[in-house]
């Protein structure tokens, strides 16, 4: 997949941890997505030529289908992978 | 037709024949239903929400009818610039029909307007997605 943010983009391995079909009806209006975490090794997010972690907003792109990062962590007490949040959010642009 | 779908017809046609700060293009539904990548482009929903009748008079009875406005859009930012104006849009669209009858449907009167979610703070949360729901109630004698 890749990993992007603003114009700055790696292209890193990832394990797909979990993805759910949910519909939030939590107001009168309801909104249904697709919720995906992907996991990855935190070594290999380089943007910029520097380790870095993710941030609310970044974009996962795999294949034509764009992914927006909503939150993270750490899913070892050894901080070697990371467990990033995503929600759908369309084909990428070309 | 049944009242409550005339008026929120009338409602969407006001809308589409109005401009406002931000273009868009109302459609009713009966569910305000939508997919995430739906909202990249502004969405603006009417849907019909309650209705109540009571005695007006002998004869006639009083109809009012709640109408929801759902204002959506999947935002870059959670940052006020970016939040404001679609807050802001809600308010022009609420403001838009005070004390007025819908053009389309003149024995529809406004009497209400409630803002039922101002914003929805878990939308924005966990969606990255701004909605805001305006209630308008109109009333209706015959």
């Amino acid at each position: 997949m890749t990993y992007v943010r603003g114009a700055e983009q790696v292209e890193i391995a990832a394990t797909i941890g979990r993805t759910k079909y949910e519909t939030d009806d939590g107001t009168a209006v309801r909104v249904e997505f697709t919720d995906r975490d992907f996991l990855v090794l935190a070594a290999d997010l380089v943007l910029g030529g520097t380790v870095t972690e993710p941030e609310r907003g970044d974009l996962i792109r795999e294949g034509m289908r764009e992914f927006e990062v909503l939150d993270w962590r750490y899913s070892d007490p050894y901080r070697v992978t990371l467990r990033i949040s995503t929600k759908h959010i369309g084909a990428v642009t070309p | 037709m049944p009242l409550i779908t005339q008026v929120a017809d009338a409602v969407v046609a006001a809308l589409n024949a109005a401009t406002f700060s931000q273009p868009f293009t109302a459609t009713r539904a009966y569910v305000p239903q939508c997919e995430l990548p739906d909202l990249k482009a502004l969405k603006v929903t009417v849907v019909p929400s309650s209705a109540s009748v009571t005695a007006a008079g002998r004869g006639p009875a009083q109809h009012d009818v709640a109408i929801d406005i759902a204002v959506q859009q999947k935002i870059d930012s959670e940052q006020n610039a970016t939040l404001d104006p679609l807050l802001a849009l809600a308010e022009e669209i609420a403001e838009h029909f005070r004390a007025k009858r819908l053009s389309t449907f003149t024995d529809a009167l406004w009497s209400r307007t409630e803002f039922t979610a101002l914003y929805a703070p878990e939308h924005l949360e966990q969606l990255r997605t701004f909605t805001s729901v305006v209630t308008l109630t109109f009333r209706i004698i015959r």
